[in-house]
């Protein structure tokens, strides 16, 4: 999963970029509102986590500009503006939640992972595929009733997978879900992890579709 | 109309001495009138019957009426005190005519008017000497100033109608003149305590207008401070909320922390947050106490302003060392200037450490300390990046910090507002431009030494 952070405040925002790292997200960081502007035009992101005081261009103007685009990445507010007015003007303008500085970044890590979740057209938590079953929140897998332990970046490509069955995903894709932009991608990576996901969920779960990509089946051979 | 006065704790209402005074007047000029025409009246009808007698005693001159009584012109029939009593005689004194029984009129009377009295009545007697006759008219004194009295009285009477009629009319007039003032305090004791729009100066008379435009220039600039007020307490609000929130996640970072020297990063971040937010108190507190504080002119003194612009620079030289900045006063002429030693200190600490902040590693900060004739001029210039044009206006804002070049640097967005506050409170000038030697950010702090309290501290010979 990929975030946009989008904070003009430097020690919120390496905090946010640690501590969403840690949590398994690649993510962006950009400080003003015009770099936010230009880079959702340009790349895509499964959330965008928007502060609102920005240099250069207000955050519900980039937020306005994104809709503008029809462009319907979530965006989570996350700001000190906490008047009601200014919550209710947030969501409509376009924002999916609003979450007000200072909060915890459990309650924050929730928030994302709802409107992830909400995102790939799911209401329910886990996941559940062919026999296999993930948990986001607790990232555990469950193979025919047999917990599995995988890499983070395994889990993230098949939190990606799983999230929309029966869409193939190209190996691009997967990669831009994986990294951020000063990551090193090695050019097997994506290879490597589906190979050591296969092995560890089984061959059928993840098919190959030559020259375009991967997915998981709706329904299962 | 409301004529209730409303509830008042001093003063007097305009309406109800405006009122009391003309009633007062009416009432007072219609009795003057009354009198005068009453005393005009009653005197001109006295001297109307004298002509009378005279102009009967005249008439009698020519010859007696031939048998009875003179025809009484003023005799009304059950009247008999209005009855003209007249006597000739010869010379003799034999009577010739007599008009009644009791026309007894004393012989002895000089001519001319005269009174006397008789059967306890007093009369009004007129006497001609007509060749040998003696000629006497007579009326009863009572009678005629009764008389005279009831025609005075219909005199009178037109202004008393008029009085009632007058003070109608001034308590209308007054009224109605000061309807638009009654307007003004019933818009205004209909507000709520916050609403501050102005009051409706449409048609107010050219002597309240003033005073209501006044008001209402008062109440917008009451309405300016709350908004002001307003605006600090939202802004002082989201500030604290952005150190906190970097504060609790450093905190949530540091818990996170797997391995030493990740939690050594962490340690070192929560330390700057913990600094940051100390800092912001520090500042919001000086400033709430600077703005707040009684302005108390006994606390003034004379503060050498070079001498503590010295051992500020001295204080700040370590830090500015550490980041290569060359910081150094280039002229420190003794300017004593009259104010508030911690205050000033505050003002030249925040002035430098923002040169200190916004200077680039290797960069240069010079200040100098100039005296003229009337002003001493502080100057702190630097060899950063400087303060595009477009947002000089705001800098001394709360929070306003510019964006560009200096992100990166956290500031509290309160330095310079707190020299904004200290340096009106010195009545002394601020002044932002281009540096010319160093090509930065400077800005000049000029005391006038003129408009210092109690007059001129100048030192030296």
């Amino acid at each position: 999963m990929r975030l946009l952070l989008v904070e003009d405040d430097p020690m919120i925002g390496e905090s946010v970029l640690d501590l969403l790292r840690a949590d398994g997200y690649a993510v962006d960081w950009v400080k003003d509102g015009e770099m936010a502007d230009a880079t959702l035009d340009t790349e895509s992101y499964d959330l965008v986590l928007l502060d609102l005081g920005l240099p250069n261009r207000d955050g519900l103007a980039v937020l306005r500009r994104l809709r503008a685009r029809k462009d319907r990445t979530p965006v989570l507010i996350a700001t000190a503006r906490d008047a009601l007015e200014q919550r209710v003007h947030g969501l409509d303008v376009g924002a999916d939640d609003y979450i007000i500085k200072p909060y915890e970044i459990d309650e924050l890590l929730a928030r994302i992972r709802a409107l992830i979740r909400r995102a790939s057209g799911r209401a329910e938590p886990v996941y559940e595929h062919l026999g296999v079953s993930i948990d986001p929140v607790t990232r555990e897998v469950v193979v025919n009733g047999q917990p599995v332990t995988l890499m983070a970046r395994e889990w993230a490509i098949l939190e990606q997978l799983l999230a929309r069955p029966g869409v193939v995903l190209s190996r691009k894709q997967l990669e831009d879900k994986l990294y951020s932009w000063k990551d090193e991608v090695s050019s097997n990576a994506v290879e490597v992890y589906i190979h050591g996901l296969r092995k560890k969920l089984g061959a059928h779960l993840i098919q190959n579709v030559r020259g375009v990509g991967y997915t998981v089946p709706k329904v299962g051979a | 109309m409301t004529a209730k006065a409303p509830n008042r704790t001093g003063g007097h209402s305009l309406r109800t001495r405006l009122l009391l005074l003309l009633f007062g007047v009416v009432v007072l000029t219609a009795a003057v009138q009354a009198f005068v025409a009453y005393r005009t009246s009653l005197d001109q009808t006295i001297e109307i019957f004298d002509y009378q007698m005279e102009q009967m005693a005249l008439s009698l001159r020519k010859g007696l009426p031939i048998g009875g009584y003179l025809a009484n012109s003023f005799k009304d029939d059950t009247d008999t005190s209005f009855e003209f009593l007249i006597l000739v005689t010869d010379a003799k004194g034999k009577t010739l005519f007599q008009s009644s029984p009791s026309a007894n009129l004393p012989l002895n009377a000089e001519p001319g008017f005269s009174r006397y009295e008789a059967d306890g009545k007093n009369y009004r007697l007129f006497s001609l000497q007509s060749g040998d006759q003696l000629i006497q008219v007579a009326q009863d004194r009572s009678g005629r100033r009764g008389l005279a009295r009831k025609l005075a009285l219909k005199a009178v009477s037109p202004i008393v109608v008029m009085v009632p009629l007058l003070i109608f009319l001034v308590w209308w007039v007054v009224s109605a003149s000061l309807a638009p003032a009654d307007r003004v305090r019933r818009q205004l004791s209909l507000r709520r305590a916050d609403e501050l729009t102005e009051v409706d100066e449409e048609g107010l008379p050219a002597e309240i207008f003033p005073l209501v435009h006044e008001l209402n220039l008062l109440l917008d600039r009451v309405r300016n401070a709350f908004a002001a007020q307003k605006n600090f307490i939202a802004d002082a609000a989201h500030e604290l909320r952005s150190p906190l929130s970097a504060l609790k996640l450093q905190v949530e970072g540091l818990r996170r922390a797997t391995d030493a020297s990740a939690r050594e990063v962490a340690i070192t971040r929560l330390a700057s947050g913990i600094d940051r937010a100390t800092r912001l108190v520090e500042q919001l507190l000086v400033l709430a106490r600077q703005q707040t504080g009684p302005v108390d002119l006994a606390v003034k003194e004379p503060v050498h302003l070079a001498a503590m612009v010295q051992s500020i620079v001295g204080d700040l030289w370590e830090s500015a060392h550490a980041r290569r900045i060359d910081i150094g006063l280039v002229e420190a002429q003794d300017g004593v200037i009259m104010g508030q030693n911690d205050a000033l200190n505050i003002l030249v600490r925040n002035l430098l450490d923002n040169a200190i902040k916004y200077t680039p590693e290797g960069g240069t900060v010079n200040v100098s300390v100039v005296q003229d004739a009337d002003s001493v001029r502080l100057t702190v210039e630097d060899s950063g990046p400087g303060v595009p044009l477009a947002d000089r206006a705001r800098l001394f804002d709360r929070f306003y910090r510019i964006a560009g070049p200096q992100q990166g640097v956290s500031g509290s967005g309160l330095g310079l507002a707190i020299v904004k506050t200290i340096a009106d409170m010195h009545a002394a000038k601020l002044h932002v431009d281009q540096s010319q030697s160093l090509g930065g950010f400077r800005v000049t702090t000029t005391f006038e030494l003129h408009s210092q309290d109690y007059g001129v501290g100048r030192s030296g010979p």
